[in-house]
């Protein structure tokens, strides 16, 4: 009955996503696979998305809308609509509803579509009721024929090939069925003009000339899910972890290969925090921004996604209005509010544009006055959070508009010194890792990474943004700072090895415009020595080099880094780059990361590389933008391999120089073979003079 | 062996290098100047090598040396020739395509209108010894470093067109 394995696949999307592409994706599975192994799919397709990044197994589920039960109210509908008759009239009012929303539009609904929900009622048959119905509705978990829910929908003179159809509408704790007038609520936008495909798991259940279509195998299994309440008419169900894919799909969308990419279910992340904002269906997003109203209420129940009601779908009229309301009112009643309540003032910043102003105001205020200090906090694009500032309200920005990344400008009193009391519920699944947000007038080395002159296209476009967002803090160095979102690159010393000056004046420019800083080396040899020294993140090494081969000196770099114990061992001493002083210390205690510049046809030359010991490679010519992404990436590895010296290099240099010195001859005379200023001669197969003036620990192993 | 590309430069690549004009306004113009001072020593040391010591792995070496900033220029007719020479130092190919069959390979022919072909060739001057297995390898880079100059004297045509400017 379900012979091509291969071909299963189930569409899902993720919910609430505020990228304006958040398209449904399809993952395969099998039968044994459960919605744990969905979810393991799923993140391996968006693998190197931020979202992954983000969010592991346990962060997400698996699950979908549906509304809640009707209040008495709304049944009369269903007894105008009810019989085979009144089922047709009902389905051609939906037509008549989902006609005039545009077809593959946006998310939003007619706003008459919640006020005349009633009519969208489906015929409620009148024979049977679900057998687990009041015990689903008295618990929040339960283990349930879905099936009969979802049948309920169906007169059984209708559909005589589903005898398990229910009436639940007989029974008041039928009510309650979350799995009821799933269409109603639909966060499904594409609705097929003949009624079709009215919602991806409610087609087979409404429309009853549909039957045929979607008639699928009665399946007595049940599925384990919970259901969580999102607003008054809307239930969040998420399938338990360990419920078979198979079993799902069987029960919402019949035979394989039924559900369309419009009928995916929805991947819940509990990374995001707007879950209390109802489905995306409901609110035109494109339009919607957030009121002072939500705002606060985020701000001030931030994680607490439980029955709280921002949106009373059964008023219309109030939910309307928040669509509607025009962003600059909005930022209006922010700004009252702020000047009436409490001497805090934020602003929102959503493109570079503004951005750059902002910061040159702040630079020029600075210069002048004694007022509180001031700071531009750089969320990144998407940022689903509330920022809460002593329990103010704060703008949340995620449905705005521009796409952008976001920045809110906040004003804080000068007694306000702790970054970590500013930051408040700020969401911790480090989404926006605020490193810095208030100055100190004593804060003189900054210790944040490295300058860049502009954001790369990669980083702020693209989902490739890494998690680590660095706000910039007005600094005593301003004139550093054209504009702040220069510090996206990670702090690191690269090392370039590269025979041909052509290629070395090329990488080093390049990376002199990121503000990396770089060491050249023109052979295998000399890239040896200079490794020694320490100090370095990443290599860039071409591989055939005179003297000594690329791929000889990775062996060897990795050989020593072997006898020390480098990434292995704990409790090496870290040394670090001191950008004061110029100086490189000894090595840290992440292995450095080679990338090998190969030829582009050369598959030899890879494997050599990679068996050498280098960690990647790059096909020569190398494309500069690559690169830029490259070393993002690399460099933050390098930040999480080694967080502490790359964040805290700065203080450990001193400590160590203060309690060690006494033990150190700083031996730096310059090689004049090299191309920078702290190298010390070497010999090779000997140490390092300045090994010497390293701190060695007893685990060290000499060279 | 792949087939020799047919446009001269690789624009795409070469725009990334003039892209960093912003900072240097005669960033990439001095890069180019810098190749064909580094093309012409290396066409010279081929050739030194070719006329006397006759070592491969030399050859192999050059070629190799030129190739990467070459390419990393965009300069892809002479990558390609210098990746051919690098090879053949490497006796991994054996032959070396004519000179008529890859100057029709040009997409704009027009560009060799009015140039000698020839006029840069050295002469080979490879003594033939059927015990000696380089002889043929020799002969093929010679073939070669005569197209790499070619190939440079093309990029020029094209590059001083670009940068306005005799280069």
């Amino acid at each position: 009955m379900l012979n091509s394995a291969l071909l299963w696949k189930v569409w899902l999307r993720i919910d609430n996503s505020t990228d304006k592409v958040n398209q449904p994706i399809a993952v395969q599975f099998d039968e044994i696979d459960t919605i744990d192994d969905l979810k393991s799919r799923f993140f391996q397709k968006l693998s190197s998305t931020r979202w992954r990044e983000i969010n592991d197994n346990a962060s997400i589920s698996i699950g979908l809308y549906a509304p809640k039960p009707e209040s008495q109210d709304d049944s009369s509908g269903w007894n105008n609509s009810a019989g085979s008759g009144g089922s047709t009239n009902a389905c051609n009012n939906i037509n008549a509803k989902y006609s005039t929303s545009p077809p593959t539009g946006t998310f939003g609904l007619l706003k008459g579509f919640t006020k005349d929900r009633s009519i969208l009622q489906h015929p409620k048959p009148t024979q049977r009721k679900g057998a687990l119905y009041e015990a689903f509705a008295a618990t929040p978990t339960v283990a349930m024929a879905i099936n009969a829910d979802f049948s309920s929908n169906e007169a059984p003179s209708l559909s005589p090939q589903r005898p398990y159809s229910t009436s639940p509408k007989q029974f008041p704790a039928v009510a309650k069925s979350p799995l009821l007038r799933f269409a109603s609520v639909s966060p499904y936008p594409k609705f097929h003009p003949d009624s079709q495909i009215i919602a991806p798991t409610s087609h087979a259940y409404v429309s009853p000339h549909n039957k045929n279509k979607y008639a699928r195998p009665l399946v007595r299994k049940s599925l384990n899910y919970t259901t969580e309440s999102v607003s008054d008419s809307t239930y969040k169900i998420i399938f338990e972890p360990d419920e078979l894919a198979i079993n799902i799909y069987k029960e919402l969308f019949g035979t394989m290969g039924s559900q369309s990419a419009s009928q995916s279910l929805l991947v819940f992340s509990n990374v995001n925090l707007r879950q209390d904002i109802p489905p995306l269906d409901i609110i035109n997003v494109v339009d919607y921004v957030p009121t002072t109203e939500e705002i606060s209420q985020q701000a001030i129940q931030p994680t607490d996604h439980r029955d709280v009601d921002v949106f009373q779908l059964d008023n219309p009229v109030s939910s309307g209005e928040q669509t509607s309301q025009p962003a600059k009112n909005d930022k209006a009643d922010l700004k009252d509010k702020g000047d009436s309540s409490n001497p805090q003032e934020f602003k929102l910043i959503t493109d570079e544009d503004q951005l750059r102003r902002a910061s040159q105001e702040l630079k020029d205020e600075e210069k002048a006055t004694e007022s509180p200090w001031q700071a531009i906090l750089l969320l990144p694009k998407g940022y689903q959070g509330g920022v809460d500032f002593q329990n103010k309200p704060a703008p949340s920005t995620d449905s705005s508009p521009v796409n952008e990344d976001i920045i809110t400008q906040y004003e804080t009193g000068v007694n306000a010194e702790s970054p970590l009391q500013q930051s408040g519920p700020l969401n911790d699944s480090g989404l926006g890792q605020i490193l810095e947000t208030q100055r100190r007038k004593d804060n003189t080395t900054p210790t944040s990474p490295i300058l860049t002159n502009s954001q790369t296209p990669h980083y702020s476009n693209s989902l490739y943004n890494a998690p680590l967002v660095v706000s910039s803090p007005p600094d005593p160095l301003p004139n550093l700072f054209a504009t702040t979102s220069e510090k996206v690159f990670p702090k690191i010393n690269v090392l370039i090895v590269e025979d041909n000056v052509i290629n070395q004046a090329i990488l080093g420019s390049f990376l002199r415009k990121h503000k990396i800083s770089y060491k050249l080396a023109k052979n295998g040899q000399e890239a040896v020595n200079i490794w020694k020294e320490g100090g370095l993140h990443l290599i860039f090494m071409d591989l055939q080099l005179p003297v000594l081969s690329g791929i000889e000196a990775a062996k060897q770099i990795r050989d020593f880094e072997k006898q020390n114990g480098i990434g292995i061992q704990k409790g090496l001493h870290n040394t670090h780059f001191n950008p004061e002083k110029g100086s490189f210390k000894k090595f840290s205690q992440a292995p450095v990361i080679i990338v090998a510049l190969t030829a582009s046809n050369s598959q030899m030359d890879k494997r050599k590389a990679l068996l050498s010991g280098c960690n990647d490679y790059l096909t020569k010519p190398v494309n500069l933008h690559w690169l830029s992404k490259k070393i993002t990436e690399w460099g933050c590895m390098q930040a999480l391999i080694d967080f502490d010296s790359w964040k805290q290099g700065e203080s450990r240099m001193t400590d160590s120089v203060l309690v060690k010195s006494p033990q150190k001859t700083v031996a730096h005379s310059n090689n004049n073979s090299n191309t920078f200023q702290e190298t010390s001669p070497i010999t090779p197969n000997k140490h390092s003079p300045s090994r010497k003036n390293s701190h060695v620990s007893p685990t060290q192993i000499e060279m | 062996m792949s087939t020799i590309p047919s446009k001269i430069i690789n624009w795409t690549i070469l725009n990334e290098i003039i892209s960093m004009d912003d900072d240097d306004s005669d960033f990439s113009k001095g890069l180019i100047i810098q190749f064909i001072d580094q093309a012409k020593t290396t066409f010279a040391q081929m050739q030194r090598q070719l006329d006397g010591q006759k070592n491969l792995t030399e050859l192999d070496n050059l070629g190799h040396f030129l190739k990467g900033s070459s390419a990393a220029l965009g300069l892809q007719r002479i990558a390609w020739v210098c990746e051919r020479i690098q090879n053949l130092g490497r006796k991994m190919e054996h032959f070396f395509p004519n000179k008529v069959e890859l100057v029709n390979t040009l997409s704009d022919k027009s560009i060799i209108n009015g140039i000698n072909i020839d006029e840069d060739d050295e002469e080979i001057m490879i003594q033939v010894d059927d015990k000696d297995d380089d002889s043929i390898y020799l002969i093929s880079i010679a073939k070669a470093l005569n197209q790499s100059r070619l190939e440079f004297k093309l990029a020029r045509i094209e590059l001083s067109k670009y940068y306005n400017t005799n280069l």
